[in-house]
């Protein structure tokens, strides 16, 4: 307060741009690479027109309409199988990030780069081995068939499972290590002291390593689920004939419709159902609290 | 009473200070890790520990870095299994019972409080896992945080406290639960001193209402002398004296002991005489050694010394007086000159250089009593009372090179 | 930026204006970025024809070089070192001019993509000459006016030699701007051991025998005219009601619970595996399927098959124009054409090919003499002529007639 006012004002400036100055390229990587293009893609969702004679803009909202009634059932399905492809990641993927972080002793970042291992093959080719592997006289079905424990027409391939298991596949170590991250921090001696405290084996994790790793499976989570519901290179490799996926729909509108208002409409109708998505799983787990463990 | 040294003692011969039946023993206790643990390659980081600690004594374990003292507390707590020996809790072998079924809390160095929980709910939570009723874990909860002086603070997450109410926090987490003993692993060493002082008050008035048996690990001699009333003197892996602080400190057993307790002046020599004392030392056998030149130290005889073998005695600073003249009769008298006061305001603390060679310490209080105030340079006689001669124990079979910080258990 | 009222009017409150002012720079990024059409206008009639042909060709001379871009392994190469190409060499020994041959096509869609802005914005895409297969994309490259229009009169091997049923498709009438370049049948491939017996019609694609083993695909274009055929309908002179009743048959196709997966991604190998016992399939497919050990069969349905045809065609940016019109007659001679078909194995624009074939397995002896012989009687690479009569062009559709077509197809794979 007793500051003199004149000095205040001359040395102010520089120090209270400071801050703003350093987050600077933040904003304009955010502007050019998010907001520009999401800007671009709401303006294209709006427009009408086609290919030919161009598109022009008439705010045109219908295409959302249009979008939704065709495609909700894709939508739904999508949100659906990148849910349980989410939920067997965890049910995979938190086992072996908590056996990497506390097992696997000097290991670990072996243990981690064979989990990458797979990921140096490109995503198509790598989804496409399964169409052999998972064969329906394959390595795997055949044997079984042949021992009679498995019905002769049974098939896994061109199912829903089969695209569930592919985003499995395909997205669980953007499950693991956000898991095993969490769970690396935590300290050894909290589970000292838990078992100091009286707690087994069992209270041990659901009372403290659970907690302690929610950061990392709420990351996990996200990871997964959002790339798995918008994924459409499984649905296409190893789906049947009823398991289309959002992203198919919107891969066919865009290369061979042309149809660009469609494709931006449904891609942000995909984005808004996300976003809800997440919102509401952060509400149920909490994410203040998600986000103070975190910060610690 | 003979200084309760090293190698086995019979348990429990010890009434004097410790209460009968005590709380915890341990029966030559070994920790091994084997040859092919880094930084152990030596051998074991405990290599025989005999105690026994009494009900609702505040004990220490007391030594420098790796010389086995937080081994043997995680021993005790059971986060580590002993390789030999028996660790008795109230009379039952613990060894092999888990961390969780042992009634027994740590307090640990770096409080290891659950970030996730409030001040309240870590307090809660070794009642909750002993499904304590609910209302009773409310009370006690309340109560012991009053106890702490935190009962502000039960809705806080720890990282909202300052370390030393994260550590009372911790202290009530484990005291909560009314553990048969509290086992504590250097619970202060992250705080700053002041804080430290006040903790060390702190934790004695605790230990008295709760009337538990405390056992402390610590480095800091000065911590383990005010709160302590036994100390265990560790080093190498073995326990070098037990005792309560002043005999732990006026009349250590080995060189060991004498160095890290506080400061100590240690002189060597060959015994020249062994005859008996004059009547003033009260028929006690007294030694002499010859260090030439009319200078001499006298000491109680050591069971069993001869003439000419090798003795270490060593004196503390504030038993010696200052002369400007030679004291005459069976004394100790020894010639040096004197390299440096340093005024510490109660007292002035003189570095002498003896006659030959070896370096002594000698504290002298500013309040007027004493009969030399000597400046650098001067030449001054230094003598004590016989009876603070302590001749030191032949070192214990030697560590083999214990390392910097040698085993470093986790 | 905004104007002052009139006199008399209701003035704004401060955030009223700002609220405009907001919402305005707001909408304008999206107001702006509007793409603008990229008609143009394309001759019709025989006079304005003639006309765009002397207006491209006039003053058009030779340029030495010729950049020539093809889809992969489409052309014939030296089996010692596939990278050269016999014929190409033969054609710079012949005529001096220097050709780069690059295989950069995967799919008519992404090609598209990658082309389009370069053709929009007047810059050209550097090639002289390119393969288009004959497909929506074709009609979209011809109504942007992309491609220059041929100059016959230097065509004479393509009128001496090119094979009727290839000439004047209803994609591009009169060859304007395209001639072919190879030709291929969609039809039924199959498995006759898994399937056991012979299949001869598209109503064997809903025996219930085959319950979920039959592979259809994600193209409404295919499986639009595959359909009409099913249903016995020529697809060039089906009506809007045809359309719907042939997306009827491929509903209850795919209501029986026939179809296993509708994928042009996986139906190949899915068939060689045996995962698919019958699949709708191109010609080529079984053929390579077979050299690799398979003993899969095609066949033409009694009802039809699909003819298609990929053509080479000029961009109009093409600098090297009269040296790619050049190369397309080259294309044309007999022998010139049998060598490409002896490596690619899809039907030949050139009949005459077929007696140069002839004539060379004639003079050769042992495995060669057996392979052109195989070639000259294949009905995959010279189908006879009831297999020919059997053959349908795909329809052509209008712009709008686009939207009613996808939206009947496209649902029926994309469930």
């Amino acid at each position: 307060m007793s500051r003199p006012p004149a000095r205040r004002a001359r040395r102010r400036p520089v120090a209270a741009l400071a801050p703003y100055l350093m987050v600077l390229p933040g904003w304009l990587w955010l502007a050019a690479f998010f907001v520009a293009p999401v800007l671009v893609m709401l303006s294209l969702s709006l427009q009408t027109g086609d290919f030919i004679d161009g598109f022009r803009q008439t705010f045109h909202v219908g295409t959302y309409g249009d979008a939704l009634a065709t495609y909700h059932t894709q939508l739904v399905r999508s949100l659906l199988y990148g849910g349980a492809a989410t939920v067997c990641c965890l049910l995979i993927g938190y086992p072996v990030a908590y056996w990497i972080a506390f097992r696997a002793g000097r290991h670990k970042s072996v243990y981690l780069f064979l989990l990458l291992l797979p990921f140096f093959v490109s995503f198509v080719i790598r989804t496409q081995s399964w169409n052999v592997v998972l064969a329906d006289n394959g390595v795997v079905l055949g044997p079984l068939k042949h021992l009679g424990l498995l019905p002769g027409d049974f098939h896994v391939l061109a199912t829903p499972y089969a695209v569930i298991g592919g985003l499995a596949y395909n997205f669980l170590p953007f499950m693991v290590l956000p898991v095993y991250v969490a769970l690396e921090r935590v300290d050894p001696r909290l589970l000292e002291a838990a078992a100091d405290l009286y707690a087994g084996r069992a209270a041990t994790f659901g009372r403290v390593v659970l907690p302690l790793s929610l950061p990392g499976v709420f990351a996990g989570v996200l990871l997964t689920f959002v790339p798995a519901s918008a994924d459409y290179v499984n649905a296409a490799i190893l789906g049947g004939p009823s398991t289309t996926m959002i992203g198919n729909i919107i891969q066919t509108e865009y290369f061979t419709n042309l149809d660009y208002p469609g494709a931006a409409a449904l891609s942000f109708l995909l984005m808004g159902t996300l976003l809800i998505a997440v919102f509401l799983y952060a509400r149920a787990l909490g994410t203040e609290d998600v986000l103070e463990v975190a910060a610690r | 009473m003979a200084p309760d040294t090293l190698a086995a003692p019979p348990p429990a011969h010890d009434t004097a200070t410790t209460p009968p039946g005590p709380a915890i023993s341990l029966v030559d206790v070994v920790k091994d890790y084997g040859g092919d643990r880094k930084g152990a390659a030596n051998g074991a980081a405990v290599r025989g520990v005999d105690l026994d600690i009494g009900e609702g004594e505040f004990f220490s374990l007391l030594g420098p870095s790796g010389c086995g003292k937080t081994t043997t507390l995680r021993m005790i707590a059971g986060f580590e299994e002993p390789t030999g020996g028996r660790i008795l809790l109230h009379g039952r072998d613990m060894v092999g019972v888990p961390p969780d079924q042992r009634d027994v809390n740590l307090v640990f160095q770096s409080y290891a409080l659950f970030p996730h929980l409030s001040v309240a709910d870590n307090v809660a939570f070794g009642l909750r896992r002993h499904r304590v009723p609910k209302g009773e874990i409310h009370d006690r909860v309340d109560r012991m945080l009053h106890t702490v002086e935190l009962a502000d603070k039960a809705d806080r997450r720890p990282r909202q406290l300052s370390g030393g109410q994260q550590q009372r926090v911790a202290l009530a987490r484990a005291l909560v639960n009314r553990p048969r003993a509290l086992l504590l692993d250097e619970p202060l060493g992250a705080l700053d001193l002041k804080l430290r002082q006040s903790m060390q008050l702190e934790l004695k008035r605790i230990q008295r209402e709760v009337g538990i048996t405390f056992v402390y690990v610590t480095h800091d001699q000065a911590e383990a002398l005010t709160m302590s009333d036994r100390i265990a003197v560790m080093n190498g892996g073995l326990v070098e004296q037990v005792g309560p602080p002043r005999e732990v400190y006026e009349r250590p057993a080995t060189a060991f002991v004498a160095g890290f307790i506080g400061t100590s002046n240690v002189l060597s020599g060959r015994l020249a005489d062994s005859g008996t004392g004059s009547g003033a030392e009260a028929g006690a056998r007294t030694g002499v050694l010859d260090l030439g030149d009319g200078q001499q130290v006298v000491l109680p005889l050591p069971e069993g010394a001869a003439a000419g073998s090798p003795v270490e005695v060593t004196v503390r600073p504030e038993k010696i007086t200052l002369g400007a003249a030679p004291p005459t009769g069976r004394v100790s008298r020894i010639r040096g000159t004197v390299e440096e006061v340093v005024y510490l305001g109660t007292s002035s603390s003189y570095a002498v250089r003896t006659a030959t060679g070896t370096e002594l310490t000698v504290f002298q209080p500013n309040d007027g009593t004493a009969a030399l105030t000597p400046g650098r340079g001067d030449t001054v006689w230094l003598t004590w009372a016989t009876a603070h001669s302590y001749p030191l124990a032949p070192a214990p079979a030697p560590a083999p090179a214990p390392g910097p910080d040698a085993p470093a258990p986790r | 930026m905004l104007l002052p009222p009139p006199p008399g009017a209701p003035r704004p409150s401060r955030r009223t204006l700002l609220r405009s002012a907001l919402g305005a720079a707001a909408l304008a990024p999206l107001a702006a970025c509007s793409v603008p059409g990229a008609r143009k206008d394309v001759p019709t009639g025989r006079a304005e024809i003639a006309a765009a042909v002397r207006d491209f060709w006039s003053g058009r001379r030779r340029t030495g070089k010729l950049d020539f871009v093809n889809y992969t392994q489409y052309i014939d190469a030296d089996p010692a070192d596939q990278s050269r190409h016999p014929t190409l060499e033969e054609f710079t020994r012949r005529t001096g001019i220097e050709i780069t041959y690059q295989e950069l096509i995967d799919d008519s869609a992404s090609w598209f993509g990658k082309t389009q802005p370069l053709f929009a914005s007047g810059e050209g895409i550097g090639h002289d000459l390119m393969v288009v297969g004959s497909d929506s994309y074709l009609t979209k490259y011809i109504e942007l006016g992309y491609l220059a229009p041929l100059d016959h009169s230097r065509l004479p091997n393509f009128a001496r030699h090119a094979g009727a049923a290839y000439k004047n498709s209803s994609f591009d009438p009169g060859n304007v701007y395209t001639v072919p370049w190879q030709s291929g049948m969609t039809g039924i491939g199959y498995d006759p051991a898994k399937v056991g017996r012979k299949i001869t019609s598209w109503q064997d694609l809903r025996d219930p025998a085959l319950r979920g083993k039959v592979g259809m695909w994600n193209d409404a274009v295919q499986m639009g005219n595959v359909a009409l055929l099913a249903i016995g309908r020529d697809p060039e002179t089906s009506t809007p009601e045809d359309w719907r009743r042939a997306a009827d048959w491929l509903r209850g196709q795919r209501d029986a619970g026939m179809v296993r997966a509708y994928s042009t991604a996986t139906y190949q190998s899915a068939l060689q595996r045996g995962d698919l016992w019958a699949s709708l399939v191109y010609s080529g497919d079984v053929y390579q399927a077979n050299r690799s050990g398979s003993r899969l069969e095609f066949v033409i349905p009694e009802e039809g098959g699909l003819l298609w045809t990929d053509n080479l065609c000029l961009p109009v940016t093409a600098a090297g124009a009269v040296d790619a019109l050049t190369y397309m007659d080259y294309a044309y001679r007999p022998e010139v054409a049998a060598r490409i078909t002896e490596t690619v194995q899809f039907i030949c624009p050139v009949p005459a090919a077929r007696d140069v074939i002839v004539r060379e397995a004639a003079a050769a002896t042992g495995e060669r003499r057996a392979a052109l012989q195989a070639l000259s009687t294949s009905p995959l690479v010279f189908p006879s002529e009831s297999d020919q009569s059997r053959l349908r062009r795909m329809r052509v559709l209008e712009r709008a007639e686009e939207k009613q077509w996808n939206a009947l197809f496209e649902p029926i794979y994309q469930a």
